[in-house]
């Protein structure tokens, strides 16, 4: 297990603390204070890792069970945030701790998993439980707070710094402006960057909107001259966004020499809100959408020696995925019944292996 | 060697005119569905030859719009 997980055990106590005492208070709807001790009776420690893979043993020191009778609601949060998890996954109810105290606690969690990394939240003795991924993490801070934060590198040019906000706008390669908040030493790399109009690079924690926009940096952890090579940030692929492209199919009945469907408003916002949380879900350049007569919405990315397209069906909630070859007589095709659960993920996961050249 | 309409194409390298709807244009970039015939094609994709053609020609033959401004013009001038 790399080092730099470790964080991720704190965080995870940290949460469990957090719902803990959300539960505490559901269940007193008159208490106004915690029980004398409550926090100091709640400890996780690693005990050890297990060979074999990166499973880390998390125990719980159990305090004396007269002097803290409520400390089984720390092993109910631990329930409840497991269950939590999986409904989230298959986009059931969410719990009513769920707030953005709570919420925030989930921003901390999962914060270093990569794309293609999960943290299973399986209880003693097993290996098999909640898979809790970047996704999960940020459909749970979109329920609880409307934003979600992650991790950014940016770069981009300076423009506007404002060193009584302790704040900059960062320019970036599709011409986005990005606010970011960063500390006095760092403005002062801001402001050389800016008289010299070079590029820096920009990390720390950015703030998403739920159809995965960024927002702003909340806190620049770092910011440096951008290195020989860099390139500015920016999705790649179409440079309208996915929502603007979509907003456009508005087309009246036979728009097509008299033929082609129309679009309804429904269709056009499903559309929309499917296409733009798999692009930005997976990371996907954006793609130039375009409408068939049939009334389907039409996505599609061009990659060396490949095309690949997605056209999306509202009336029957279905997909339609095909990649093409244009230098040999290859083609993948997969269709996905969007109505079913997991299959958003599944259409998202097969275009993300197409970009990436997999078969 | 290729046919299209009524006419065969004298080299299959010469280069083709189509006419595309500007919802098949985005950023730019040309998307598949120009390239697809629809029934009323009858599996016959409308183009036009360079070889006997000019691209403003061949957009004012499908475009009563232009046709009309091509009237006036000549009308007025």
């Amino acid at each position: 297990m790399p080092l730099e997980a470790l964080p991720e055990l704190a965080a995870y106590s940290d949460l469990l603390a957090a719902v803990a005492r959300e539960l505490f208070f559901a269940e007193k709807p008159g208490g106004v204070r915690l029980p004398k001790g409550f926090a100091d009776s709640f400890h996780l420690s690693l005990a050890r890792i297990e060979s074999g893979s990166a499973v880390p043993i998390v125990e719980r020191d159990i305090p004396d069970a007269q002097l803290f009778p409520m400390f089984d609601l720390f092993d109910k949060a631990r329930d409840e945030v497991a269950a939590a998890v999986l409904a989230v996954a298959v986009s059931t109810a969410l719990p009513s701790w769920l707030n953005p105290n709570v919420a925030a606690r989930f921003a901390s969690f999962g914060r270093t998993l990569r794309e293609d990394e999960s943290v299973i939240l399986a209880p003693a003795g097993e290996r098999q439980g909640a898979e809790y991924n970047r996704q999960i993490r940020r459909r749970i801070l979109l329920a609880g707070q409307g934003t979600y934060e992650e991790d950014v590198d940016l770069v981009g040019f300076v423009r506007e710094a404002d060193a009584d906000q302790d704040s900059f706008e960062i320019r970036l390669g599709d011409d986005r402006r990005v606010p970011v908040r960063a500390s006095p030493p760092l403005l002062s790399q801001v402001q050389r960057s800016f008289q010299r109009d070079s590029p820096v690079r920009v990390s720390g924690i950015g703030v998403y909107d739920a159809e995965g926009n960024l927002l702003r940096v909340s806190q620049a952890s770092d910011v440096s001259p951008a290195e020989e090579g860099d390139v500015p940030s920016g999705r790649p692929g179409c440079h309208i966004p996915v929502a603007e492209q979509v907003d456009s199919l508005g087309l009246q009945e036979g728009w097509l020499d008299g033929e082609g469907l129309a679009f309804s408003s429904e269709a056009l916002a499903w559309s929309s809100t499917l296409l733009a949380s798999i692009v930005n879900g997976f990371e996907l350049a954006t793609p130039h959408i375009y409408p068939t007569p049939d009334g389907s919405v039409r996505a599609e990315w061009s990659r060396p020696q490949w095309e690949i397209s997605a056209e999306l069906d509202w009336s029957r909630k279905l997909s339609e995925v095909r990649a093409v070859r244009l230098d040999a007589d290859e083609m993948r095709e997969r269709t996905f019944p969007l109505g079913e659960p997991g299959e958003e993920v599944r259409l998202g996961s097969f275009l993300a292996s197409q970009m990436r050249g997999e078969g | 060697m290729s046919t299209v309409g009524i006419g065969e194409l004298a080299e299959n390298e010469e280069l083709l005119f189509r006419q595309v709807h500007p919802s098949f244009v985005r950023d730019g970039r040309v998307g598949s569905q120009a390239f697809r015939p629809t029934p009323k094609d009858k599996k016959m994709l409308s183009v036009a030859q360079v070889s006997k053609t000019t691209a403003q020609a061949s957009r004012c033959a499908l475009s009563a719009a232009c046709q009309r401004e091509g009237k006036a013009a000549s009308a007025g001038g």
